[in-house]
């Protein structure tokens, strides 16, 4: 596997193993959580986020042998991403198998799969000489979705945003696909207009924390922005979801993280102003150009 | 501080030249990336007593999106018959501002403080995250019509 981020949570005799993305890219270490309250802490100081926390939902109900508290749990510390469906999946699937651990190894295999599969489709709508505006991490499907495009005879080169405060833009996202020898280059969050007006950028791709049939997404703060600006500029905006739901995003409590966070990766200084930090921004269907659901035959 | 506790904010971008400009409002200060301009901006302002609120860059689209911001002033660093000269993500805060139709006040500028000059999105403050520079796109000054 080219890049870690895939697979950042991984669990084996009773353990669950978490790469801890706020110490890249300076170091590749990993958190090891044995209880339900270690993997709160994990999920609460960032150090997994995306499809990371989806396998250490599963594999913390693994840990738990309890599925619903353990969304309960989830949900309280991580309000904006849709654990509930999850511990409905993970329910489905263990009524099948009967054997939690299998239920388990089933989806995971499954959503890798399905992951896959969507990188190709994305590639197949990018155009022939892709110069692709992307925000945050998506959780190693742009290593993906590079790889199917070099497959199919197209060029791609990405532009990660930096994606304040957390940088995952920085750390994350240009930091795997420089490692997997993908053409990225890296941008300020505020250069985004930039790169747009002239020129430099011809798709958008996003991830999605939420989604809704509708076709609104709920996504790292700053996506808004990218997709209004897009659209302006007649630019695609392509959108990566798993499982819309019938459900009215603008009620979906948006996650305020702790002021001092804004400051994060900033040296020591006598003021820190008072500050905002909305961690999300919904973006409304109408600036979505498509939108990619894990199962094909699902898109819009 | 909680969003629910402003509204009728006035969006700074740039440095400016007279502070008067900023006197009233209860001002929205963005990081202004890769130079950190709003920091030293707060401080200045806190000097000043002028009520503030800071946020990074890419919030501003939510702010906007909520209807929080009721005027942008942009400081620029140039003017001539078809605009503005601004500082590196200036555009950004124009496109912002105007597609929410929210009014942009041109007002003169100060450059970018001395020693500021090469940062880029590679590091902040002393951290530095990408050593590849060519692999960075670098800041610019960025033309906006009046």
């Amino acid at each position: 596997m080219k890049t870690p981020l895939a697979y950042p949570v991984r669990y084996r005799n009773g353990v669950i193993r978490v790469l801890d993305e706020t110490r890249l890219p300076f170091e590749e270490t990993y958190i090891e959580v044995r209880t339900l309250k270690e993997a709160l802490v994990v999920l609460k100081e960032m150090k997994t986020r995306a499809f990371g926390q989806v396998l250490l939902y599963f594999y913390t109900c693994l840990l738990m042998e309890n599925i619903e508290h353990t969304a309960r749990a989830f949900k309280q510390v991580r309000p904006t991403f849709d654990f509930y469906g999850l511990a409905e999946m993970l329910k489905d699937a263990f009524e099948k198998t009967g054997q939690l651990k299998a239920a388990i190894e089933g989806i995971v295999n499954r959503f890798e799969k399905m992951r896959r599969q969507r990188a190709k489709r994305v590639a197949e709508a990018l155009p022939p000489d892709a110069h692709v505006l992307t925000i945050c991490h998506v959780s190693g499907e742009l290593v993906y979705v590079g790889e199917a495009v070099q497959t199919l005879g197209k060029s791609v080169c990405f532009y990660a945003s930096e994606t304040r405060p957390y940088l995952q833009g920085t750390r994350l996202t240009f930091w795997e696909l420089q490692r997997a020898g993908i053409p990225v280059k890296l941008l300020c969050d505020n250069q985004a207009a930039w790169l747009m007006e002239n020129g430099v950028v011809n798709a958008v791709i996003t991830g999605s924390d939420r989604s809704n049939i509708k076709g609104d997404i709920i996504n790292k703060i700053g996506t808004y922005a990218l997709a209004l600006l897009a659209h302006h500029h007649g630019i695609p905006v392509y959108a990566l979801v798993q499982r819309p739901k019938e459900v009215e995003l603008t009620q979906v409590k948006i996650e305020r993280r702790p002021e001092q966070e804004v400051f994060m990766w900033l040296k020591k200084r006598g003021y820190l102003p008072p500050a905002l930090y909305p961690a999300f921004d919904l973006t409304p269907a109408r600036l979505i150009t498509k939108h990619f659901d894990f199962e094909e035959g699902n898109e819009a | 501080m909680k969003l629910d506790e402003v509204f009728d904010l006035t969006l700074v971008w740039g440095l400016p030249q007279k502070f008067e400009d900023l006197q009233g409002d209860f001002l929205l200060i963005p990081e202004m990336r890769p130079y950190l301009l709003g920091l030293s901006l707060c401080e200045r302002l806190k000097e000043l007593n002028y009520p503030h609120v800071y946020v990074t860059d890419n919030m501003l689209g939510y702010l906007f999106f909520k209807g929080k911001i009721k005027k942008t002033l942009l400081f620029y660093l140039k003017k001539d018959k078809e605009g503005f000269e601004c500082l590196n993500g200036s555009l950004y805060v124009v496109r912002l501002s105007r597609l929410h139709k929210v009014p942009v006040v041109f007002l003169p500028g100060k450059g970018i403080p001395k020693g500021l000059e090469n940062r880029d999105a590679g590091g902040i403050d002393e951290t530095i995250f990408v050593k590849d520079r060519h692999a960075i796109i670098k800041p610019k000054i960025e033309r906006i019509n009046g």
